[in-house]
This record gives structure tokens, C-alpha cells and sequence, in this order.
């Protein structure tokens, strides 16, 4: 069996779409995915090697992600006066021309309700099933189909209303 | 069964036989209900495709410090003098006849060009099932199967391909192209890809002996370079 390091890092690609789909932005998910890591690595000894590493990895990635949330809900917006931000600060990773379509696709699901995200991100983008997902979010598989299929419609409207293909 | 979950179902495969087969009945007979699937469908892929684009973002410098440093405590040596009866000795004397510079590098002269090295100790030692190896995100292994030497592919160039002499193994030498400064060597192990070594010049967070790319070079020092023909065939090969 592989050791538990190559186990996470293995997983790397998957955590950064989860992550990225529940943030919105590259610079936040790789810094999701960096406390998840580091938290997994402060859990080693609490992994049973017989569940999913990558169930385990995403549990803790939602809940890191629920914390976030909650405290910076609690903080208040400081604005640096030598450097004042106007507007929301673009993704410094983002492409000038060729992902516009994209960034539009992941802005839309960042407004969405943070259950129904969760679940875009496990079912649509890293595609588990539903079975898999509510057992990540510890809900019952009828409650993954009913958020997705909310999320569906508001994501089918929001794109449609933004010119986003689909 | 509202319409909604009935059309999550089946765009899950959740449908058993029979009420896949009901459904399927009904899509050829409600133009509007076929149409509403392949919206959904269509969405469905946009929505994937948007989450998988950040595979092309290069990992943020203090993640791919964390990452790299996994890399390194997750081996079973690191680049330091090693211990009579200890794991180092070991792998000196499992490389030594393969490679009698790699064995220099683990030993006591290795103050003279140290270097961060990630033997993975499961990739030499341990059961044949391999994770793939990973770095800053990128599949190095199933690059290593399909690009040729000088073509950059997320991020990545391979500089070279060896045949190793004792075991007819093949290694491949690699770069991060965001990272110029550092190598990396991964071998074939049967089927799978382990990464035998990894450099980083002084500075990282992980790397406080400072490199240079010595340590690559003394390990395909005694193998013998690919052609490019011979190159493209093991591709071939491997890709098929």
C-alpha cells in the first residue's frame, strides 16, 4: 500500500477542482488545499486506512471551507488606505482571453447556496456518485439529488442569462 | 417521483433497467423533455470542464512549497550522510553498483553537493501498485508515457531518456518549466513510473543544503541515452 503522503498528494488534483469549484478562485482553493493537507497531515493517526483517502481528504476540505466561511463572515471588510480596492480583485492566475467562458461558469456556481456548490463540485466536476457525495456531506442521497438538481436550474439560468453557451 | 429527480436519475445512470427503459420511451415522445436532457447534459460538461481548468494553473508558491516538502518527507532517505544500519546505507548500497556517483551522493562526502533527493521508498521497495507520480499538480507518470523529449506539456519538459543497462528499465529526466532550477529523474518499474530523484537549488523552504543538478547527472551517467527513435518507439509503446 502506498505510504499515506503519496496517498494525499495523489489525491492533489482532485482537491484543487473541489476546492476551486467551492471558491471561486485559484488563489483560495490552493490555499484551501493547503490547510486541508496540513490538516490531514495533524490527522494522520485518525485515518483508518480501510476508508477512501480521498472521502477523508474531502470531509476535511469541507469542513476547512465551512470554518473559512463562518469566520469571515464574523470578520469585518478592512480597506487598506494605501491601497484601496474598488472593485473585486481579478484572479491573478487567470488567463487574459482563452478561459473567459470558464471563469463566467465558476463565478456562477460560487453564487450559489453553499450546500448546492458542494454538491456541483463533488457530483459534477470530480464525479462522484451520489452515493459517494452524501457520504462525504453526511446527508441522504435524495437530499444530493434534490440540491443538484436546484443547482442545475440556477446555473442553467444564470449562464444562459450571462451568454455562456451550454 | 417528481420529473426533476426522475431526470436526475437517469442523467446519474441511476435508473435500473426497466425505468431506464420507460424513460427512454418518453424522451423519444416529448420533444421538449429530450430537449431539457441535452440542455442538461450540456451543462453538465461546461460546468466539468470550468472545475477542471485550474489543472492548468500552476500550484501557488506556498502550496507547491508544501507539496514539495511532502515529497521529500514521504521518502525513506533524504539527502544526508548516512547512518551504519540505517535506511541510507541501504539504498548506498543498493545503487552503488548501478550508479557509484548516486552512492557518493548519499555518502559522507555529500557536504560537497548535497541535494534534496526523494527516493520513494514504495516506488523501490514496496507492493506493485504505485500512486502515479505526482508534482505541482501535473501526472509526471502518465506524461512520461506519452511526450516525446523537448515538447513542454502542462508545464513540464522532459530533457532526455536513458536505458538503464542492469535491468533494461527506462529513466527520463524532467523540469517544471515555472521552476527552471530543479530536475527530476523518474525510472520505469514495470509498468509504473517511481521518482528516483528530485533536485532544488538552495533557498526553498526545503532544500536548506542547497543543489545543483549534479546528482541527476551522476545517476544516467552510466546509462546509455535513448535515441530519439528508440525514444519514440518506447512512446508507442507505453501509449498503447
Amino acid at each position: 500500500m502506498p505510504d499515506f503522503t503519496s496517498q494525499l498528494l495523489s489525491r492533489l488534483p482532485q482537491m484543487r477542482r473541489f476546492a476551486y469549484t467551492l471558491t471561486g478562485n485559484t488563489t483560495d482553493a490552493d490555499d484551501l488545499v493547503q490547510i486541508c493537507l496540513e490538516k490531514a497531515l495533524r490527522k494522520s493517526s485518525q485515518f483508518d486506512g480501510a476508508q477512501d483517502v480521498q472521502h477523508w481528504l474531502f470531509k476535511i476540505m469541507r469542513n476547512a471551507f465551512i470554518d473559512q466561511t463562518r469566520a469571515q463572515a464574523r470578520t469585518p471588510d478592512f480597506v487598506d488606505l494605501d491601497h484601496p480596492v474598488s472593485a473585486a480583485q481579478p484572479d491573478p492566475s487567470a488567463k487574459p482571453d482563452d478561459d473567459l467562458g470558464h471563469r463566467d461558469v465558476i463565478t456562477a456556481i460560487s453564487k450559489l447556496p453553499e450546500d448546492q456548490r458542494m454538491v456541483v463540485a463533488l457530483v459534477l466536476v470530480n464525479g462522484h456518485s451520489y452515493e459517494e457525495a452524501a457520504d462525504i456531506l453526511s446527508v441522504p442521497k435524495g437530499t444530493i439529488m434534490s440540491r443538484l438538481s436546484r443547482a442545475r436550474h440556477r446555473l442553467g439560468e444564470a449562464l444562459a442569462s450571462h451568454g455562456v453557451s451550454v | 417521483m417528481s420529473i426533476d429527480i426522475l431526470v436526475e436519475r437517469y442523467l446519474a445512470g441511476d435508473l435500473n433497467p426497466e425505468e431506464h427503459h420507460a424513460f427512454a420511451v418518453r424522451l423519444e415522445e416529448d420533444a421538449d423533455l429530450k430537449r431539457k436532457v441535452l440542455d442538461l447534459q450540456a451543462l453538465d460538461a461546461t460546468l466539468r470542464a470550468a472545475g477542471h481548468s485550474i489543472d492548468d494553473v500552476p500550484l501557488s508558491p506556498q502550496l507547491q512549497a508544501l507539496v514539495d516538502e511532502m515529497h521529500l518527507e514521504g521518502s525513506d532517505v533524504q539527502a544526508m550522510p548516512p547512518r551504519a544500519n540505517s535506511v541510507g546505507t541501504w539504498i548506498s548500497a543498493f545503487f552503488g553498483p548501478r550508479s557509484p556517483a548516486m552512492a557518493l551522493g548519499f555518502g559522507a562526502a555529500a557536504t560537497a553537493c548535497v541535494v534534496a533527493v526523494a527516493v520513494f521508498g514504495a516506488g523501490w521497495f514496496g507492493p506493485p501498485v504505485r500512486p502515479p507520480v505526482m508534482m505541482a499538480g501535473v501526472n509526471i507518470s502518465k506524461l512520461a508515457d506519452q511526450v516525446a523529449s523537448g515538447t513542454q506539456q502542462h508545464g513540464v519538459v522532459f530533457s532526455g531518456s536513458f536505458a538503464r543497462a542492469d535491468d533494461d528499465g527506462i529513466c527520463r529526466v524532467f523540469q517544471l518549466v515555472a521552476k527552471p532550477e530543479a530536475q527530476g529523474l523518474v525510472c520505469t518499474k514495470g509498468a509504473d513510473w517511481t521518482l528516483v530523484a528530485y533536485t532544488q537549488r538552495p533557498g526553498s523552504s526545503y532544500a536548506p543544503a542547497g543543489t545543483d543538478n549534479d546528482l541527476i547527472d551522476a545517476y544516467v551517467a552510466p546509462m546509455t541515452p535513448l535515441s530519439q527513435a528508440q525514444e519514440d518507439s518506447f512512446i508507442a509503446k507505453r501509449g498503447q
